[in-house]
């Protein structure tokens, strides 16, 4: 049990922050792509670094920090598949080449031949390859993007187009593959992006709450802000656990497919739903907060922050569905026995227990 | 990262559980001893108890062997936390021995006070109380007025000191006294032992509000006391007790988390049973699962922290505003479900009005919770100090 950074993945968070800073204009592909990031998760065999979600975490809280993360993280989920599946790809894929694109919500099902459903889709062009669950999240589809009618939606981010997708195709014309668990890697890596946005909204508060003064005093020497800061303190503490062990938790069940170990995992993904988006959106609101005015403003880097944690917090579920699923996991362990509800975030072997993870 | 133990690991918590499954006092009900007894009763009982867990091996687990410990590491010191809590075992009563005079002496005491007390607290030897509060000074302890003055060989102690738990059957005291006038006041205050049966001590008890005798009031009148019982350099008290209190912050009662698992789990029981269970419930209990696993992790993080040789700092302060205020929710959450069953005369029910009248004071001592936002402010955050002691 070692539940902390190590080393390299301290220098793998150096080097990314260090790109991402150089290329806050969010070209920092060729950076990324000579870190290796893009073969993050692609196995060895394929030319990847074959790591695990812990290095991944670390990847997105960083662009999430820098506001940059945009399609990052089904990217890199979907790239080992796409190079063992498509071979001639493989390079492109470890160059940043082979984006995908997943919706922030909604999945497909199957029934008489075919894939349907509506998906909300952001940076609709930004990828490829639109890559969509398919029912109870075993196995994803992969859609050529250029191949789909786009209705608008209201934009939440300034930077990006949301759009609604109706997918309806037949099953014999779709790539699907089988990827257990995706949806939860998707959460984690989606929860570490809002992590670093909300790092990056404390930063930000707590060099104005030093910077600006008033009554002859800065703002932060108030007790009042002092212990919003402390408990906005507390609150990122938690996230970053939260994540971390989300992360960890999921790379032990990929290594060992134990079923204590999967049911841990799910269990540790349900603790991070239940908290993460919520906390980190607290945490965005008390930095508009903490700044007054200029908070509030459009121009001011905090929108850009506040609106992304907004934006995929809201995708990521309600936090009573996902409390509801750990209170049915706690109650089933307990002596009674209690009447489950369905859970949106099935065990990866059925095993469904809880334990003292 | 790595969040899986070792066979061996297992092996041992496994090893752990089962003695306690067969071990643990029969008529001990977190609610006390049910059918209830006297108080002195169960102090026997908590007495015993800490001697036989201390005669399997299973105290202290990281403290070294040279002193009475186990000399093991501290993620056994964590499996066996987590194996008491999740048995609702017995809390300690001389926790002010194994939490901060333990500690204290094992950082700055002398050889001989290391040989000497660390195995008697141990063995239950000794209980300890901490005179550290007097009635003008709680969060701010360095206005304190009790004095120890030099007398050739011997210190003279004189003062008071309030809300000193245990100090009605412990046997030793750790002072902490006013040594010196013409420095600043954190710097001129050392640390004691004290015997409680040295001439001159007075005890008053203080009730408690959850009904039991926990603290007290302690007179110190002209108490002599020998050289020896210095600890740590002199006027250095303040700076060794926060030192050792930051560190202890981030690893005593690592148990706490289970423990308080488990409350919630009897308290699921119970509601099950009762069957009103409705969804705003089940998902207010679902958050509470969501924070109590987060303080897990916590845990895991701050003991793979420690056994990589880091030192734990003033952020270890965010633990106790977490831990203290979740209690405070598990406390509340009790109400609502034992609701007019609250005064029931049943071991769940006395379990609870224990905890609930119990966990009020968590965010009062140990630093209230406005003092630990203080810490992480301007120690961590590096915000502006603000509070000064106004009029010395
Ligand atoms: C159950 C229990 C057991 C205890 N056992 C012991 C013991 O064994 N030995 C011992 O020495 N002491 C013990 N104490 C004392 C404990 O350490 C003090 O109660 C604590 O330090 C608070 O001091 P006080 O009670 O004087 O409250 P005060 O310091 O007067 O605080 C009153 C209120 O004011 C707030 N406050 C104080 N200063 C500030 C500030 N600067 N900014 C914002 N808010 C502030 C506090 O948070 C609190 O809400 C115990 C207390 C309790 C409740």
């Amino acid at each position: 049990m070692n539940f902390q950074q190590s080393l390299e993945q301290d220098m793998l968070r150096s080097s990314v922050a260090a790109t991402f800073d150089r290329d806050a204009a969010g070209r920092g592909d060729t950076a990324l792509a000579e870190l290796g990031i893009f073969g993050l998760l692609v196995a060895e065999a394929n030319g990847g670094l074959g790591l695990g979600l812990a290095e991944a975490v670390v990847v997105l809280q960083e662009a999430g920090r820098a506001g940059l993360a945009g399609t990052l993280a089904e990217t890199l989920l979907l790239a080992d598949t796409i190079a063992t599946a498509v071979p001639e790809q493989c390079e492109a894929v470890l160059a940043g080449g082979a984006r995908v694109v997943a919706p922030l919500s909604g999945t497909l099902t199957r029934a008489n031949g075919r894939l349907r459903g509506k998906v909300t889709i952001q940076h609709p062009r930004a990828g490829d390859w639109i890559v969509v669950g398919v029912d109870d999240d075993a196995e994803i589809v992969l859609l050529p993007a250029s191949r789909f009618e786009l209705a608008g939606r209201a934009r939440i981010e300034a930077e990006a187009d949301a759009c609604e997708v109706n997918v309806d195709v037949p099953v014999a014309d779709a790539r699907l593959v089988r990827l257990q668990g995706f949806a939860d890697r998707l959460a984690i890596l989606r929860c570490a992006e809002l992590l670093g946005a909300a790092e990056h909204c404390f930063t930000l508060s707590v060099g104005y709450m030093n910077e600006r003064t008033q009554f002859g005093q800065a703002i932060g020497a108030n007790q009042a802000l002092k212990h919003i800061a402390a408990d906005t303190y507390l609150s990122l503490e938690n996230l970053r656990v939260a994540v971390e062990y989300a992360a960890a938790a999921s790379d032990a069940a990929d290594r060992e497919d134990e079923e204590a170990l999967c049911a841990a995992a799910v269990k540790a993904v349900q603790v991070m739903l239940a908290y993460v988006p919520n906390t980190a959106r607290e945490i965005a609101e008390t930095a508009i907060h903490l700044h007054g005015g200029i908070g509030l403003t459009w121009e001011y880097p905090l929108n850009v922050y506040v609106r992304r944690i907004v934006r995929l917090g809201t995708a990521l579920g309600t936090a009573s569905a996902h409390r509801l699923a750990l209170y049915d996991g706690f109650s089933r362990s307990s002596k009674v026995g209690g009447k489950a509800t369905p859970s949106s975030h099935l065990p990866r072997n059925g095993a469904h227990h809880d334990s003292a993870l | 990262m790595d969040i899986t133990f070792t066979p061996q690991q297992q092996a041992y918590r496994e090893q752990v559980r089962s003695w306690l499954a067969e071990n643990l006092p029969s008529n001990w009900t977190q609610g006390g001893l049910w059918p209830a007894q006297s108080e002195e009763a169960e102090q026997e009982l908590l007495i015993d108890w800490e001697r036989r867990l201390y005669a399997a091996g299973y105290s202290g687990i990281a403290w070294p062997k040279d002193y009475g410990g186990q000399g093991r590491d501290h993620v056994d010191d964590l499996i066996v936390n987590e194996e008491l809590g999740a048995a609702s075992a017995p809390e300690s009563i001389n926790t002010i021995g194994r939490e901060l005079v333990a500690p204290i002496i094992l950082s700055v005491g002398t050889e001989e006070q290391k040989r000497h007390y660390v195995p008697r607290i141990l063995r239950m030897d000794d209980t300890w109380c901490q005179g550290f509060s007097e009635p003008n000074a709680g969060s701010d302890l360095a206005s304190i007025k009790t004095r120890a003055r030099r007398s050739g060989d011997k210190w003279i102690i004189n003062g008071q000191k309030i809300w000193t738990s245990y100090a009605h059957f412990a046997n030793h005291c750790i002072l902490l006294a006013r040594t010196n006038m013409d420095v600043s006041p954190y710097r001129g205050m050392s640390l004691f032992i004290v015997k409680m049966e040295t001439p001159g001590i007075e005890v008053r008890p203080i009730r408690h509000m959850n009904g039991l005798r926990h603290f007290n009031e302690v007179f110190f009148t002209d108490v002599e006391i020998d050289d020896g019982m210095l600890i740590g350099p002199l006027d250095t008290g303040w700076k060794v007790a926060v030192e050792v209190l930051g560190f202890e912050r981030a690893t005593t009662r690592l148990y706490r988390q289970a423990r308080f698992t488990e409350e919630l789990r009897a308290l699921v029981d119970y509601a099950l049973d009762a069957d009103d269970v409705g969804d705003a419930l089940r998902a207010e209990i679902g958050g509470i699962v969501a924070e109590l696993s987060i303080m897990r992790y916590h845990n895991l993080r701050f003991i793979s922290r420690l056994s990589s040789g880091a030192r734990i700092g003033e952020e270890a302060s965010f633990l106790k505003l977490l831990w203290s205020n979740l209690h405070q929710k598990i406390a509340r959450l009790a109400l609502e479900l034992l609701g007019p069953e609250f005064d029931a005369l049943s071991p769940i029910a006395e379990r609870f009005r224990r905890i609930y009248f119990t966990s009020r004071g968590e965010t009062i001592y140990a630093g209230s919770s406005q003092i630990q936002r203080n810490i992480l402010a301007e120690r961590v955050l590096g915000l502006p100090r603000g509070e000064r002691r106004v009029g010395q």
